[in-house]
């Protein structure tokens, strides 16, 4: 644990102004450790949609553990798993370099170290589709299948960090290679809201990804 | 309730066929009830089915059999048999298993007697107990409004909360069976879907000609046995789990003040008087981080409230856990998490909740999960004390409490299924409104 006022100087230190607000009151402070000014993106994977859901596959290819390793994990160059449109929102996922980051509970903290299993951190971002302004205060709950296996199932942590701005994340195992389902269900924003956003996105909504992982464990 | 003003007639064809089955006579009777009076009719007489319609079967003619004296009139009165803890607190029977069915063809008194024969086939065999068989039925809404063209005593179920997005059950039935004998839930099932023998058993008990098998969830409660049973998904490794937990989370749910009676829950008036309502979900558990990430005193702070201490939950919530809810708002200001007890404490009446829990664990598809039965007066208060749980409003007063962070124990479970159903009393079990 650390002491709030120390949590509060480091996320003072590590945000952008703009987001200083955000990740006060949220309280999810990533510390990106490997890759993430060296990242590469992959183009976006195609989507479709058929009554309240929508889907997308993208192939990751085979190079996705190339790099040196730092502190027992390896850098995972950014990759795209899917992109989705819900109501002008814009849902992307990604995975990226395992990171530990800080959750925040109000009066405690806590670091959250990566399993020595882990695959990658899977970084969820909703952007207004036509502005690219981040929406904040919804909440992601992601699955990843592989047949009837389910090696993740979580809520995602609300979560900032430097460069990659607000968003939802978590870090990830994978039992090996292979095609998977991601899904993730995506909670309406809660909050108040201008007038503009005042009839969309209500009621939760269910996206699926099918994305192949090449790689092995990070570790 | 809906609908109740538009069941006026039904109830009075209902009443007339609950005498002719001879099932009028159940509770407080004294000796057994003579079997299948005046109603020992051969054939389906009624609907599609006897016409040999779609996935209708021919319904052949069961002795009804007698009913052992002494059971309760209402399906749900199971806590005068529970065992008692330390306490008083009514122990659950440790077993239970949801069967989902719809009608086979059409509802029609034939198969109403085929049901209700073969339910008294399983009371005369097993005794009113955990020892025994416990078992409610109850009609979910598609079975009024789809097979009985009526209108029906309970809604549609909902998604409960924004982070929600549930497979909505469409079952015609729910028979939720109970037992310290977890073997014998398995025998009673194949049974009363398939026809196989049970032993012990005197009477008919295949009701496959009248009721379609879709579904089984199964499950357990108790000390010990989701420590025996914590190799499953959803689980950390490293058996986290309690040795005398009686539920995955670690915690007791069943304390005999935090649940509604079996008084409060029961429908007072209408056709379904004496009755209750059942809401049954299926939740998923996702405790990598329940048990991975908090401590126990963060877990009891989840699970109860910041203010309550792990002692306070050992040695003081012997018989309830409201934690307080008049503390909610120095929770949510001063401490940033808030409790589930806390939060759903809301939502009780004059006191007391207004929801009887019946739920249990599961590893049911290898995940650890939760069957969530609930019975409540009106399936109102069942949204009502889920909408307390919720504390959305948590999130506009401190923010570092969203829908699923730092809110109770919202962020570890996943709904997967919801359904709503009406549970009528003991005579009225059977395919309810259906005419003679």
């Amino acid at each position: 644990m650390v002491k709030v006022d120390r949590l509060r100087s480091q996320l003072r230190r590590a945000m952008p102004a703009g987001f200083l607000l955000l990740g006060v009151l949220i309280g999810a402070l990533l510390v990106i450790a490997f890759g993430s000014g060296g990242t590469t993106s992959t183009p976006s994977a195609t989507s479709s949609s058929a009554g309240n859901s929508s889907s997308s596959g993208m192939n990751m290819g085979t190079g996705a553990t190339s790099g040196a390793s730092a502190g027992g994990i390896k850098p995972v160059p950014m990759q795209q798993l899917g992109v989705a449109d819900w109501q002008g929102m814009k849902i992307t996922a990604d995975a990226m370099t395992p990171v530990p980051f800080i959750v925040y509970n109000g009066t405690t903290s806590q670091e959250i170290k990566p399993a020595k299993n882990v695959s990658f951190h899977l970084m969820v971002q909703l952007n207004d589709a036509q502005t690219g302004v981040v929406i904040p205060y919804a909440s992601v709950w992601a699955t990843v299948t592989k047949g009837s296996a389910m090696p993740f199932d979580n809520r995602l942590w609300p979560m900032i960090s430097r460069y990659m701005g607000p968003h939802y994340g978590d870090d990830v195992s994978l039992p090996g290679a292979g095609t998977y389902q991601l899904t993730l269900l995506v909670s309406p924003p809660v909050s108040a809201r201008h007038l503009e956003y005042q009839n969309v996105w209500l009621k939760p909504h269910r996206v699926t990804f099918t994305f192949h992982w090449a790689a092995t464990p990070a570790s | 309730m809906s609908g109740m003003p538009m069941l006026g007639r039904a109830l009075a064809s209902l009443t007339r066929r609950r005498f002719l089955l001879g099932a009028g006579a159940v509770a407080g009777a004294g000796a057994a009830v003579a079997a299948g009076v005046g109603i020992d009719r051969a054939v389906d007489t009624g609907g599609p089915a006897a016409a040999g319609g779609p996935g209708a079967a021919q319904v052949p003619s069961v002795p009804l059999g007698a009913q052992p004296a002494g059971l309760p009139a209402r399906q749900h009165a199971w806590n005068a048999v529970l065992a008692r803890d330390q306490y008083g607190n009514p122990v659950p029977p440790l077993y239970h298993r949801l069967l989902f069915f719809d009608v086979n063809g059409h509802p029609s008194a034939a198969r109403a007697r085929v049901l209700e024969a073969a339910l008294r086939t399983l009371e005369r065999a097993y005794p009113w107990a955990p020892a025994g068989l416990l078992f409610t039925v109850g009609w979910g809404q598609p079975y009024f409004a789809d097979a009985l063209h009526t209108s029906s005593p309970i809604p549609v179920a909902t998604a409960l909360s924004g982070f929600e997005l549930p497979a909505i059950d469409d079952y015609h039935l729910c028979l939720h069976l109970a037992s310290d004998d977890e073997p014998r839930l398995a025998a009673v099932e194949t049974a009363l879907a398939r026809g196989a023998p049970l032993p012990g058993a005197d009477g008919p008990l295949d009701v496959s000609s009248a009721l379609r098998w879709r579904e089984t969830r199964t499950g357990f409660i108790g000390t010990g046995l989701p420590a025996e049973r914590q190799d499953a998904g959803g689980i950390p490794a490293g058996d986290p789990v309690p040795a005398a937990a009686p539920l995955f989370m670690g915690f007791k749910s069943s304390l005999t003040r935090n649940q509604a009676t079996e008084d409060d829950v029961t429908i007072p008036g209408g056709p379904f008087a004496g009755g209750t309502t059942m809401h049954a979900s299926y939740m998923r558990l996702s405790l990598d981080d329940w048990y991975g990430q908090l401590s126990e005193d963060e877990r009891v702070a989840r699970m109860y409230a910041p203010q309550v201490t792990l002692q306070q939950v050992t040695d003081d919530f012997t018989t309830d856990a409201e934690s307080d809810p008049s503390l909610l708002g120095q929770a949510i200001s001063r401490y940033g998490v808030i409790g589930h007890s806390q939060t759903s404490a809301r939502a009780r009446r004059a006191g007391r909740p207004i929801i009887l829990r019946r739920d249990f664990n599961t590893t049911d598809s290898g995940q650890a999960g939760l069957h969530f039965v609930s019975l409540q007066r009106t399936i109102a208060d069942f949204v009502t004390t889920r909408a307390a749980m919720n504390a959305t409003s948590a999130q506009l007063q401190n923010p570092v409490i969203t829908d699923t962070v730092n809110n109770g124990i919202n962020s570890f479970i996943f709904v997967l299924k919801r359904g709503n159903y009406v549970v009528p009393t003991r005579a009225e079990r059977s395919f309810p409104l259906v005419d003679d």
